[in-house]
């Protein structure tokens, strides 16, 4: 997915600044992984360096564009955390940065990783670069987490906010990609960053897991005695690390999920058909729900992945 | 790109550029050396971003035995590229760009075939403009670099002290250092053939662009562009980034008001303050005294746990009120061995007030300041 | 009863008959009683020095600090002359206040280079009898006149000598206490003041401890007092009286140094003050410091530490060196020399909190800290800076 297409409302607003040559100097862009923060910047130092543009926007091949997408123009300048800080060398790169003159021309533009990590004191020391730079240079700082950015950096930023995608917005974004719409929809339920939600699906084990999960539901809701079994003869197998066993659940409570709703969606008790699946009630499926998230916490507190499964087979086989 | 060439010629031009070279770089790519082969001759250029030097390989240049068969460009790991160049066999070597950037090296029964990087990808320096330019003999150069270049601060608190402040107007070249503590201005008269212009220039860079001269008799040529200076030798550019930003004006802290005036000769102040500051080193408090009257100028050190010393100093003329007046022996020293040879004239107001220094045929060319350090 | 002593902590008694009673914790208290301390301390000294020198301000009370209205009602008292001290009125009250309990005082704003001097002089007389002279501020000193020039046995004697010495070269009066140690020493002169002389003999020490009013003993503070009164403890009897371990649990180091003080023992040598070439503090961890929010902590702390020595000698420095010891017991130390000189809590704290970033990896898990500054000068001494970003004209 495009920039444009990811923050649209920044990327309108970006683009009118550089027009009217009103960008501002330093920039604090906050926002969760992957809802496009450094894809924002590089794109704005693209327009700043760009010999082709067209129509306002950066052509994206010439020799600026293509040097600067790959992390390689002297001028535009990267920072990151070395580790958990960002430490004093990087610190001392940055005030180069803003000292010296650009190599090829006068614009500078710095993009600086991860802010909140760097200490107060380094922090500090910026802060008289950062509101009077000498000289044409953009900054973008960007964070994850901005109650973590010191006040004072943020008093002298202009901030943007980058949203991430709605559900609904992550859903469609993943089916552009080929992902069948349920799988989509599941995936977009499992995550608020459609990045993560990416990850997950290109991970081969995920569609091993919905086979399992898949196959243990149809056991559960028929209260097969070979969901029990089920769990030493595959589950165990499958789902070894804790974040898959807890995927497990999350999967699962998304099956009953849909049926509740099937089950709320028909009007005329008439019209249903003789369902293939056995009829739960909604009252019914929901204390199922909650036993699915009573087996997660449990999960949590480190009680055994089959002990867990199994408990839960035995519960839903025992029922009514 | 193909050509040939004389191996010790090529990595004579590999040594110069590699002087720009460092392994920590901005940008990967600066790790590398870039080659360019055109009609003309062969261009490598070296850079850390801060400094770019560019060598010109001619094919008019008889050692060079350059022949060209094919032009092109591409850019190599310097150092690994500079050791297989170093141990190749024979007194020629070849070299040929494939696709996709490999790049084959022969000479003799060797052959290494080594990747390459797109030479597109390497940052471009700026042109110049051949009509803009200061000429200076190298020597002249060299000299203002060494007079100035040692009193730039060596603290990032505010990096544009880091730089030696560089003004031409009205046919005089002007360079001042200071790091606040003490301050080097020399000027020289030069044919102003451009424009003026008012630019600093790290310290760093003059230091070793001082280093990369080869000649001291040829003439450089010395152009500003609009980011960046150009140090052009018959074989050599020399880049370097400017420092941005203000450059405090120097002329309003230079003096002309005096109370107390002494004449020295510099070797014999020089180590005469060399032997005080053995003391003031060893003691760990870097002060020494001079104490000034008609009679007789006496240097001091003092280190309460090691000892003291005192020495009488020969001088030529003194004038004006008698003195005592301390300050760092260090700047002293540094201050001294840019003057060389011949006598200086130190000029003092009070005891917290900055002094000159200047040889004694002065005509204001060339003049140093160091502040006092206040003792009671 | 049998006694088995052993060599490390623990006593036993251990009853004929075989029943074990409790085991203390004993180290064998020793009283040094071989030295012989003299605490020599100025009477008024800057109130009799103004006096000396402007004789019509004698006998009227004097007050060294600017009067209160020409400083807005702002300052502090430095001291006051026995006549001032009649109406109540001591050292670190405000000015304002003194000037209520006296409207009538002579205030006398200080003049620290003049009494240092003064305070040169005067150690320059200790020096003709003995090389063992502490300085405490400039109107006290500790002299160990165990060993002395004269190569008199009589401490009493070379007190006497000093008395003289001072009043006939300086006009200026003190009193002096004579003891085998230094918390005694101090005790006594404090006894009789002024122009006094007290001698305290090791036999006459518990006695004289004793009867003394727990405030008067040095190193209960104005906070520690209270607390030492709600305990019960209001003489050096009452603290004699009072169980080691217990004082250790109320008042810590403290504690366990007073139970030996109202004992008489104090070993504490002399310290003649040498040039010192560097002030530093550090710290050892018995609980590893394993996060960064501890390790500033203690910076912090160190620096401040570190701030008070270099006022009590009047020092500052461009050196700052910051010390690590890991928990593997790997050693580490940095440094960064500064154009300025630095010499406060902060530019301390700053400069030690700049080497930890380069340096420090809390994941070792730190053992020790430690802050140093070198490169001293005295505090007057002041690198002159040209005024490159004053825009103002510059007045050479």
């Amino acid at each position: 997915m495009e920039i444009v297409e990811k923050q649209p409302r920044i990327f309108r607003q970006l683009q009118k600044s550089i027009e009217h040559g009103h960008l501002a100097h330093a920039y604090l862009f906050e926002g969760a992984r992957g809802t496009g923060k450094k894809e924002m910047a590089l794109w704005v130092a693209k327009a700043l360096f760009c010999q082709n543009h067209q129509g306002g926007n950066p052509c994206g091949t010439c020799n600026n564009c293509v040097r600067i997408q790959a992390e390689e123009h002297p001028d535009v300048v990267h920072i990151q955390p070395d580790g958990q800080k960002i430490k004093v060398d990087q610190i001392r790169e940055i005030k180069d940065s803003f000292s010296k003159s650009g190599m090829e021309t006068n614009q500078k533009v710095m993009i600086v990783e991860d802010i909140d990590k760097m200490t107060v004191n380094a922090a500090n020391s910026l802060l008289k670069f950062i509101e009077e730079p000498d000289g044409q240079i953009v900054v973008f700082l960007l964070t994850e987490n901005r109650a973590q950015v010191l006040p004072t950096i943020q008093s002298r930023c202009q901030i943007l906010t980058f949203q991430t995608a709605s559900k609904i917005g992550i859903q469609k974004q993943l089916e552009t990609q080929g992902i069948t719409p349920k799988v989509a929809a599941t995936l977009s339920h499992l995550t608020n960053s459609y990045q993560q939600a990416v990850d997950i699906y290109e991970n081969e084990w995920f569609n091993e897991a919905r086979e399992a999960v898949n196959q243990w539901f149809g056991y559960l809701i028929k209260k097969d005695k070979l969901a029990f079994i089920f769990v030493q003869k595959t589950l165990v197998k499958a789902f070894k690390e804790k974040e898959q066993q807890q995927l497990l659940f999350d999967l699962l409570l998304l099956k009953y999920r849909d049926m509740l709703i099937a089950e709320v969606q028909v009007e005329n008790v008439l019209k249903a058909k003789e369902a293939e699946n056995p009829h739960y009630t909604g009252l019914q499926i929901v204390e199922i729900m909650e036993e699915i998230l009573l087996s997660r916490q449990k999960l949590t507190s480190n009680v055994n992945f089959q002990n867990v499964c199994e408990q839960f087979s035995w519960r839903m086989l025992a029922s009514a | 790109m193909k050509f040939t060439v004389n191996r010790n010629a090529f990595l004579a031009e590999l040594a110069t550029v590699q002087r720009a070279i460092s392994s920590k770089t901005t940008i990967p790519i600066l790790t590398g050396v870039k080659i360019v082969l055109s009609a003309d001759g062969l261009s490598l250029t070296g850079s850390n971003a801060d400094i770019s030097i560019e060598t010109f390989l001619s094919i008019e240049d008889e050692k060079a035995e350059l022949t060209i068969e094919k032009n092109g460009a591409i850019v190599l790991q310097a150092r690994f590229f500079n050791e297989i160049i170093r141990k190749l066999p024979e007194t020629t070597l070849t070299m040929e760009v494939l696709e996709n950037n490999q790049v084959h090296i022969i000479s003799g029964k060797a052959a290494f075939t080594v990747n390459g990087l797109d030479a597109d990808s390497y940052p471009h320096l700026p042109v110049i403009d051949e009509k803009n330019q200061l000429k200076l003999p190298v020597r002249v150069l060299n000299k203002i670099i060494n007079e100035t270049t040692f009193a730039v601060s060596l603290h990032e608190s505010r990096p544009i002290l880091t730089g030696v402040h560089c003004i031409l107007s009205s046919a005089k070249l002007l360079a001042v250092a200071t790091d606040s503590h003490r301050l080097s201005q020399r000027i020289i008269p030069v044919e102003q053939a451009m424009e003026d212009f008012d630019v600093v220039i790290p310290g760093k860079s003059l230091l070793e662009l001082s280093r990369s001269f080869k000649d001291e008799e040829e003439l450089v040529e010395i152009s500003i562009m609009e980011n960046q200076v150009l140090f052009k030798t018959k074989n050599m550019y020399f880049y370097s980034r400017l420092l941005e930003g203000n450059y405090p004006d120097t002329n309003r802290l230079i003096p002309d008001n005096f109370n107390t005036e002494i004449e020295f000769k510099v070797t014999e102040l020089l180590a005469a303050i060399e032997r005080a500051s053995l003391l003031s080193h060893e003691g760990r408090n870097n002060i020494v005294k001079l104490s000034i009257s008609s009679e007789s100028v006496v240097l001091y050190g003092n280190s309460p746990e090691i000892g003291n010393v005192e020495e009488d100093l020969s001088y030529k003329n003194v004038k004006g009120d008698p003195l005592d007046i301390s300050f760092n022996p260090d700047y002293m020293k540094a201050a001294l061995k840019a003057f060389g040879e011949g006598e200086v004239v130190v000029k003092f107001i009070s005891p917290i007030r900055p002094f000159t220094l200047e040889p004694t045929e002065s005509d204001a060319t060339f003049i140093q300041l160091i502040t006092p350090v206040r003792t009671n | 009863m049998k006694i088995i002593e052993k060599e490390c902590m623990f006593v036993y008694y251990r009853v004929e008959g075989g029943r074990t009673m409790s085991n203390e914790l004993r180290f064998p208290l020793k009283k040094d009683i071989s030295r012989k301390i003299i605490h020599v301390d100025m009477d008024a000294f800057f109130a009799s020095i103004e006096e000396r020198d402007h004789p019509e301000l004698i006998g009227k009370p004097l007050v060294i600090a600017r009067h209160p209205r020409d400083t807005g009602g702002k300052g502090v008292v430095t001291t006051a002359n026995y006549e001032a001290r009649k109406y109540g009125i001591h050292s670190a009250m405000s000015a304002q206040k003194a000037y209520e309990l006296c409207p009538k005082a002579n205030f006398v704003p200080g003049n620290y280079e003049y009494y240092r001097e003064v305070s040169k002089k005067i150690h320059a007389i200790f020096h003709r009898y003995t090389p063992l002279v502490e300085p405490v501020a400039l109107d006290e000193a500790y002299l160990d006149v165990t060993n002395n020039l004269l190569h008199s046995k009589s401490a009493v004697k070379i007190a006497k000598y000093i008395q003289h010495d001072i009043w006939q070269e300086l006009h200026l009066t003190c009193s002096a206490g004579i003891s085998y140690n230094k918390f005694i020493a101090k005790l006594a002169s404090d006894y009789k003041k002024p122009k006094g002389m007290t001698l305290v003999l090791p036999e006459e020490a518990e006695d004289f401890l004793k009867k003394l009013s727990i405030d008067k003993f040095h190193g209960i503070g104005k906070k520690t007092v209270p607390r030492m009164h709600e305990l019960g403890i209001f003489t050096g009897e009452d603290l004699y009286e009072q169980d080691e371990m217990m004082l250790i649990r109320e008042f810590g180091k403290m504690g366990y140094s007073l139970y030996r003080k109202v004992r008489g023992i104090h070993d504490t040598p002399v310290e003649p003050d040498r040039e010192r070439k560097s002030m530093g503090r550090e710290l050892t961890y018995g609980k590893l410091l394993k996060t960064e929010e501890e390790v500033t902590v203690q910076l912090r702390e160190l620096a401040e530490k570190v701030a008070n020595t270099l006022k009590k000698y009047q020092k500052h420095g461009q050196t700052v060196v910051l010390k690590i010891r890991y928990d593997t017991f790997q050693t580490i130390t940095r440094r960064k020399t500064i154009p300025e000189f630095v010499n406060t809590k902060e530019a301390l704290f700053f400069q030690a909190s700049l080497l930890w970033e380069e340096v420090g990896d809390i994941t070792q898990g730190v053992r020790l800290l430690g802050i140093t500054v070198t490169n001293l000068y005295p505090l007057t001494y002041e690198n002159i800076v040209l005024p490159l970003w004053n825009k103002e004209l510059v007045d050479w």
